[in-house]
């Protein structure tokens, strides 16, 4: 039942994520070249997660083999942070060759993420600082 | 009151058992992963919201105030369990109910499911008023599936949102009490390119 339940969030968070990186357009942590695909990704991965999950009755007391509630949140933030990192890394890696460190201007945070991934954005601050 | 809350629950769960597609829908919607992991997603996409700048920090900071009042929540309601003991309707009234739920063990005032929807909801409200609407329908669903089910009482739900809503101005004013922290952290992940 954890490990279910840690995939599904881990699933559903993966398509949310990129469903706000084609919405906001962050280009730096979408998975594709076109944000249509973010969408359609975001759709398969949010409704097979739900569908998969709850396939089954999940209707279980903790007494009985089911989750605690301060658990279902260590798991729900456990498999957000993950899916976090997981589109980090992969989005800079499928787009090592994108991005346009030379225009960055003066942007922070967030913004910085139209223009490059995050890899991109890391390096940028450590060739400033050296 | 009692009374009537009593009424209202009989009328809400007597209509269990008579369609096979609403039993099914409410036991789907009922528990504690379908509805609350899909709030949590809403507000994800929230923290990513904004105009601008201004307008996403503004939005970054009600992501906060919700977590934290659903944190004051869950505290207030474990807390008022020592104080209420009510019976669940299906201990209550055995043989009555219909109940379409696992037995919780619980005290049945105030609803935690309620208190938590609720102060998700009011806490989104501070950044953005339409995702705030689209987490408190989630809510008002959560807690009618509960009613439904036969695990609530309808006093019990408002019970809960009162606290839940009680709880994130609760947190929202908390932020404010401290502010350079709140500030500080937004600032560091801001350095991460996250926020």
């Amino acid at each position: 039942m954890e490990s279910d339940y840690f995939l599904f969030v881990f699933m559903v968070s993966l398509g949310v994520f990129q469903l706000a990186a084609s919405w906001v357009k962050l280009e730096g942590i979408s998975f594709f070249p076109r944000r249509y695909l973010g969408f359609i990704f975001a759709a398969v991965m949010i409704s097979g997660g739900y569908g998969w999950f709850f396939g089954v009755d999940r209707n279980i007391a903790d007494t009985a083999g089911g989750i605690s509630g301060p658990f279902l949140f260590g798991y729900l933030f456990g498999a957000l942070f993950l899916a976090l990192l997981v589109t980090l890394l992969f989005s800079s890696a499928v787009k090592a060759r994108w991005g346009r460190p030379d225009s960055e201007g003066e942007q922070r945070g967030l913004e910085v993420l139209k223009r490059m991934t995050f890899f991109q954005a890391i390096n940028r601050d450590f060739r400033r600082k050296r | 009151m009692i009374w009537l809350d009593e009424k209202l629950f009989f009328f809400i769960n007597g209509l269990a058992g008579k369609s096979e597609t609403a039993d099914s829908f409410m036991k789907l919607v009922v528990g504690e992963q379908f509805i609350p992991v899909a709030m949590v997603m809403v507000l994800v996409v929230m923290w990513f919201l904004g105009k601008d700048a201004r307008g996403r920090e503004r939005n970054q900071r009600a992501v906060w105030t919700a977590l934290i009042g659903v944190g004051f929540a869950s505290a207030a309601v474990a807390l008022s369990n020592h104080f209420f003991d009510r019976l669940r309707p299906f201990e209550a009234y055995p043989g009555d109910v219909t109940l379409l739920f696992y037995p919780p063990t619980d005290p049945s005032f105030p609803s935690n499911s309620a208190a938590v929807g609720f102060a998700f909801g009011m806490g989104a409200w501070f950044g953005n008023r339409k995702a705030a609407l689209v987490i408190f329908l989630l809510a008002i669903l959560w807690t009618f599936a509960r009613v439904y089910c036969g695990v609530h009482y309808p006093l019990d739900i408002v019970g809960g949102a009162v606290i839940g809503i009680f709880c994130s101005f609760l947190a929202f004013g908390f932020l404010r009490l401290i502010e350079p922290l709140a500030k500080w952290c937004l600032d560091i992940i801001r350095l991460l390119y996250l926020a």
